[in-house]
């Protein structure tokens, strides 16, 4: 009583160490704390992910069969377009900040981020921005169809919305900003003594790596989308042919952002995985220094690849060959990824709980697409897969079962961690299966569609097509209503479960498993005493 | 971090000035922030010659605020606390004012936090409680607490303090 008593009167405000503010309002609008942060972003990412997912499901509804059955073309080309805005930006990279908020200050040791009013700016600023791009829905034009690429002049020639599309652009490239400025800031001055740069978790460092691309890439969407701009409203002529401007030029601008945007959304899954595997193989990770620099080496590969995207709308044969070889070069250090994961596993004692399972799929389904995008590299074959189906069932191995995959990973792993109980395992096998059979259900089968020439983005197709629609439409709806049990496995071990231990895992090593679970409202306000034991790659050296 | 000097104000007393870890050095953010605003310019030039004529202007606001943040990141990783003892009084200052203890009335004690094995170390004298070094690391608040009662047992009993200093 005694020292309470003289508690109330120490200088420094730590009576609040886990006694959260007061109110809604307090607690989440203007919330500081980067678990509670985190956890916003995890939500709304887990929202938009039903809206995106919701709006795949109109797709395989009406490719289910030829001919046009329940919406228009027009209104399947707007949710082509919103469905992978929304799964981009508004599902994968929130996911992968929440997961970044949640996990880095626990895995370096320090008490918050470093900029905690920023953290929450670039929170709020994503219902906003969202809120914008879904209200072109219900306008007279609709929402953007020109494809999530917005180029041009097709996303010019849509009305009023590609304004509503640019500004949540905006909105979002400056949220991301502020998460990459926030994360760099955090990584570099607040890791606590002992945690050196070459001792971090993969995933601190996937994200490190990760941040410094979102601030290289932004500048250039947010340049190519205010001159998208400045044509529809302003008169100018960046784009428009008639006014001497090139629509090819638009390509070449957004694939470079679009290609360092497409590692920004698979490195920090990486992470993740590198972080799995070791705890279930219970062995270290095999070559952590060379999954540190196949990282940065990836990074900085997708900044020389754009023009892979574009084999198809003309240029020299010099450049054709150059983009070739440079994208073909990009399967060197991801083979080293995968080549040191799979030598993790080797003679190791694995045990297979949900997350080692998302973790194993990833790294045999991620490689599918690797394989894909491999194929779709080589020029001459390009010039026959682009644009098909072909491009669509790569772009979804890397992207699904990818970076998809390695989120729900990530939450499996560190959910006791977030929630304090352990979640059903039966059940989290169930979706995991239920999953994987269906993610190659659905993708599986666009391979053999692309192959045999059916183009991307039509409502409508030739019957030669039917059976693999077919199939592919029954993979995604079994996606899609699997993806339901995993709301509801969260749902259920945020309600309650059995009680997690700190450590949760019996191999896993590394700060965030010192703390309880779940973890305190406030942690590591004192810096810890490391030794290199407590640190998942404290003593690696190799 | 603790750095522990005396003063030309008497041969007992002592300065300690307590400074949060920072895990870089300013010389590694600025070489950090140049590499970045390097990638990032010539991300933004060689898009300009593509055409993009807005993104060096974005990069370049950009990376303002890039730099502002880190510098902000920075500066509010350098609080520090300064802990004078002499004959006069036992000054804690630190952002926002200072506290005035009596040197021959002060305690040094460590109070039990609200989770299981967390303390705080505190200065305390007629009901007044002053936390020092929360930002310290448990071992680097062990040595303080030492330092820090040796010190005030040095002022209290400067004779005794003396010859045991002799003595070893």
């Amino acid at each position: 009583m005694a020292t309470h008593a003289a508690h109330a009167h120490t200088d420094h405000a730590h009576d609040d160490h886990d006694h959260k503010p007061h109110g809604f309002v307090n607690r989440w609008l203007f919330s500081t704390n980067h678990k509670d942060i985190g956890t916003m972003y995890l939500i709304f990412a887990l929202a938009m992910f039903f809206v995106g997912g919701a709006m795949a499901m109109v797709i395989r509804a009406e490719l289910f069969q030829p001919g046009l059955q329940f919406v228009h073309p027009e209104f399947f080309n707007q949710m082509t377009t919103m469905h992978a805005l929304i799964m981009i930006f508004g599902a994968v990279m929130p996911a992968f900040v929440g997961l970044a908020n949640w996990m880095i200050p626990l895995q370096i040791g320090a008490p918050d981020m470093a900029l905690p009013r920023m953290n929450n700016w670039s929170f709020w600023l994503l219902p906003f921005a969202f809120t914008l791009l879904l209200s072109t829905l219900f306008m007279d034009s609709g929402a953007p169809a020109g494809g999530w690429t917005m180029y041009p002049p097709l996303s010019l020639q849509m009305g009023h919305n590609i304004a509503f599309l640019i500004f949540a652009v905006h909105l979002m490239g400056i949220s991301s900003i502020m998460g990459a400025i926030n994360i760099i800031a955090t990584i570099l001055n607040m890791r606590a003594p002992g945690v050196d740069l070459l001792k971090m978790p993969l995933f601190t460092w996937t994200w490190l790596i990760t941040a410094f691309l979102l601030i290289a890439v932004m500048p250039v969407l947010a340049g190519a989308v205010t001159m998208l701009l400045t044509d529809r409203f302003f008169d100018t002529s960046f784009f428009n042919a008639a006014g001497g401007g090139d629509p090819v030029m638009f390509q070449h601008v957004f694939w470079f952002f679009g290609h360092p945007e497409v590692y920004i959304m698979i490195l920090p899954a990486f992470g993740i995985v590198s972080e799995i595997i070791p705890t279930f193989a219970r062995k270290p990770l095999f070559g952590y220094q060379a999954m540190v620099y196949a990282v940065a080496s990836i990074a900085f590969l997708s900044f020389i690849v754009w023009a892979h995207h574009m084999f198809t709308v003309g240029m020299p044969l010099g450049g054709e060959l150059y983009f070739m070889y440079a994208t073909m070069l990009i399967a060197v250090p991801t083979g080293v990824k995968v080549f040191n994961w799979v030598s993790t596993m080797w003679k190791s004692s694995m045990t297979f709980e949900t997350p080692m399972l998302f973790a194993l799929a990833f790294v045999i389904l991620f490689t599918i697409g690797g394989f894909s995008g491999l194929m779709l590299a080589i020029v001459p074959v390009d010039f026959q897969y682009h644009d098909t189906y072909f491009v669509v069932a790569h772009f979804h191995y890397v992207l699904v079962t990818g970076a998809v995959f390695g989120i729900i990973a990530g939450a499996y792993y560190w959910l006791p961690k977030w929630t304090g109980h352990m979640y059903n395992e039966r059940l989290g096998k169930i979706h995991f299966w239920s999953s994987t059979i269906s993610v190659n259900v659905l993708f599986f089968p666009q391979h053999f569609l692309g192959l045999a020439g059916m183009p991307r983005r039509i409502p409508d197709y030739n019957v030669a097509f039917a059976d693999f629609n077919m199939i592919s439409s029954i993979g995604g709806f079994w996606f899609g209503l699997t993806q339901l049990l995993f709301a509801y496995i969260v749902w259920q071990t945020v309600r309650g479960g059995a009680k997690a231990t700190a450590n949760v895992w019996e191999g896993a090593h590394g700060l965030e498993w010192t703390v309880p679970s779940p973890a305190p409202f406030h942690t590591f306000e004192t810096p810890p005493v490391i030794t290199n034991d407590m640190l998942a790659h404290g003593d690696v050296t190799h | 971090m603790i750095e522990q000097r005396s003063t030309p104000v008497s041969p007992f007393a002592r300065e300690f000035l307590l400074r949060p870890n920072r895990s870089m050095s300013a010389r590694g953010l600025a070489v950090f922030f140049t590499g970045l605003a390097t990638v990032a310019g010539v991300v933004s030039m060689v898009s300009a010659g593509q055409g993009n004529w807005f993104a060096p202007a974005f990069a370049a606001a950009e990376l303002a605020v890039v730099g502002l943040c880190l510098r902000l990141a920075w500066r509010r990783s350098g609080r520090c606390e300064r802990i004078a003892l002499s004959d006069a009084a036992v000054l804690v200052e630190r952002e926002p004012g200072a506290t005035r203890f009596d040197p021959y009335w002060v305690r040094v004690e460590r109070h039990a936090g609200t989770w299981p094995g967390e303390a705080h170390l505190v200065l305390t004298s007629h009901g007044r409680v002053v936390e020092i070094g929360a930002f310290l690391a448990e071992n680097e608040r062990e040595a303080l607490e030492r330092e820090l009662k040796r010190a005030l047992a040095a002022l209290k009993a400067p004779g005794e303090a003396h010859t045991d200093t002799e003595r070893r």
